[in-house]
């Protein structure tokens, strides 16, 4: 019937029966609903790219059928959320870019952990190895077990390594540290190899001898501050009850000897812990440091049996977290600089493609792709938190000895279950989280909790602390005009937040 | 609350499997299978029925919740099922890239 005759059509007119061409067709993303974001979508593209966008407009894009001439389309191609006419744009950007974020796996592992002892004067409340006391000598590396720990470290790809020697407290093995450093100088300078070497320590018992032999091979310091001396001496009793006194003078003389920026300080953190982060905080400043990383307490081998007395929920942690990091922004508005380095490493994840070199948040697993660890007693792990775990009767993430080259501990049933659980994007639970751009696998983590390298995300305190982190961090990047938002993008290049604050604001 | 005033222990719903299917009804008991007890029933006309007893809380403030993260978990499988190919041709490319030649 023609309309021309006054009378409505009973058909749909032709077109309506043509295949409709699509604008454009999604890139792969994935999204979720941030609790303090409300009628926004967080959207997390495969390269890590992100954007916000409105619930309707959520909608609108995953129909294929948002406006090409909006600003919400335009955001979305520049950030390679979507492919269109200019898709031939996509490809070189987002290849380069997942290479980039991915490049870690190359190298193999960069990061090797050597415990040159378990010997201790400390009965630190967390303690996760067995720490013998100061005159059990057969606790100490051997020089044999040396020699192969430096074959085994130079057999690692990578041109840029760091060696890292930790214990019990690592200086009572002071030898051993002597040993592997000049083997280890001299091999790597004839193989055109990059070293840095890191002494994990309380630095007590740090003599002068000791001292000009770090500075001399460069050697960057990393120590324990847990807060106010008060906090400190409870968590990390010595014999004269003065741990805290005895640290701040070794960081003192550190300093003195190797420089400011070569020592640095971890703060472990226990239920007493959680209730004064502006007194740890506060310490950090006074003792002019310029980070401070809060780390939650780790739940492995020995540790794992003083959790009722010392350990918390993830709850309590990111409570905690959110006032430690209300004080940093305080304190960075005045002009105080400090860092707190576990957001520094996320944002950076968020707003870099650069991998942070942080082996706990890697996709594959950072446990023997980004790092390895040599036992005092010649046991090669995949992990600390692996060696952690031998400490108290479980091997699963034993590879092998160091006597063995490294291709047969990669080839290990250990080595082959781990790799097997280490790619995040492949985890049930892991694989349509948006934040698995960012993240990173735990298999050791996983099989402590559960027994199973793959885990259960529902009681992982992994994914609910870090759930809990992005969560708040993107809060915050929702709106990056905030004092906050400027502070995290100053961490994540590495900026100073009054340039940040400058520049955002010209 | 019911309007009554009173907490629901359980409830009851349908869901038509072209908006949530399966896969995604399932994989929504699972997230909250430690908090819930969830029922799914297969019903005539494409239909899944649902009955979810909450171990806390009122029944029907949860099939809110439910409804909307099932949703989500739909919906985030249609963009991986037309994705899927960018994704792997990405990945292949980017790590093939990688591998030392």
């Amino acid at each position: 019937v023609s309309a021309g005759a006054g009378l409505k059509s009973r058909f749909q007119t032709a077109d309506m029966f043509c295949p409709v061409e699509k604008a454009y067709q999604l890139a792969p993303f994935r999204f979720a609903r941030i609790p303090s974001v409300p009628h926004r979508v967080l959207l997390v593209n495969e390269v890590g790219e992100f954007a916000f966008l409105a619930e309707s407009e959520f909608a609108t894009f995953c129909n294929s059928s948002l406006d090409p001439a909006s600003d919400a389309y335009r955001s979305l191609r520049s950030k390679h959320f979507l492919l269109d006419e200019y898709a031939e744009a996509f490809w070189p950007y987002a290849v380069s870019q997942y290479r980039t974020r991915k490049s870690f796996i190359v190298g193999g592992p960069a990061l090797h952990i050597v415990v040159v002892t378990l010997r201790c004067d400390h009965s630190c409340s967390y303690c996760q190895v067995s720490r013998q006391t100061p005159d059990a000598s057969r606790f100490d590396m051997t020089e044999e077990t040396a020699a192969h720990v430096t074959d085994r470290i130079l057999e690692s790809p990578a041109d840029e390594l760091k060696v890292e020697f930790q214990g019990g407290e690592s200086l009572l093995g002071f030898a051993r540290i002597r040993q592997l450093t000049e083997a280890i100088s001299v091999r790597a300078a004839a193989e055109g190899k990059r070293i840095e070497f890191v002494v994990a320590s309380t630095l007590n018992e740090l003599t002068d001898e000791q001292l000009e032999f770090l500075r001399e091979h460069r050697f960057h310091l990393s120590t324990s501050i847990d807060g106010p001396a008060w906090l400190h001496n409870r968590n990390r009793a010595r014999p004269g009850k003065n741990s805290y006194e005895m640290t701040v003078a070794g960081i003192a003389r550190a300093r003195a000897a190797l420089g400011n920026d070569a020592v640095g300080a971890l703060v472990t953190l226990t239920r007493d812990s959680l209730s004064c982060p502006e007194e740890i905080i506060d310490t950090y400043v006074s003792l002019g440091f310029s980070s401070i990383f809060l780390r939650p307490l780790s739940q492995y081998g020995f540790a794992k049996k003083t959790h009722d007395r010392i350990g918390y929920s993830q709850a309590d942690f990111l409570k905690f977290y959110d006032r430690a990091l209300s004080r940093l922004v305080d304190l960075n508005s005045r002009g105080i600089q400090l860092e707190e380095t576990y957001a520094a490493i996320l944002m950076k994840k968020i707003l870099t493609p650069y991998a942070s070199g942080y082996v706990d948040l890697c996709s594959p697993a950072g446990a023997m792709l980004g790092a390895l660890v040599y036992n005092y007693d010649g046991g090669v792990y995949a992990s600390d938190e692996g060696r952690m775990l031998a400490e108290s009767g479980d091997f699963k993430f034993r590879l092998g000895n160091v006597c063995q080259p490294r291709h047969e501990l990669f080839a290990s049933d250990s080595a082959r279950q781990i790799l097997a659980a280490s790619v995040a994007e492949s985890l049930p639970g892991c694989a349509d989280c948006a934040f698995v751009p960012y993240c990173g696998a735990d298999p050791v983590g996983n099989h402590a909790e559960t027994g199973s390298l793959i885990g259960d995300r529902r009681i992982s305190s992994f994914c609910q602390r870090h759930t809990g982190l992005f969560h708040r961090l993107f809060a915050h990047l929702a709106d990056p005009s905030s004092e906050t938002a400027r502070l995290l993008s100053a961490w994540a290049f590495g900026r100073a937040y009054s340039s940040m604050a400058r520049s955002m604001s010209s | 609350m019911s309007s009554e005033g009173q907490v629901r222990k359980a409830i009851s719903f349908e869901v038509d499997e072209r908006l949530i299917p399966l896969p995604a009804l399932q994989q929504a008991a699972h997230e909250f299978a430690l908090v819930a007890n969830i029922n799914i029933e297969s019903k005539p006309g494409g239909m899944w029925r649902l009955t979810i007893s909450p171990s806390q809380g009122d029944a029907l403030l949860f099939e809110g919740t439910f409804r909307s993260r099932a949703h989500d978990i739909a919906q985030q499988h249609r963009i991986n099922d037309q994705t899927r190919t960018v994704r792997e041709a990405l990945v292949k490319a980017a790590l093939w890239e990688s591998v030392p030649k």
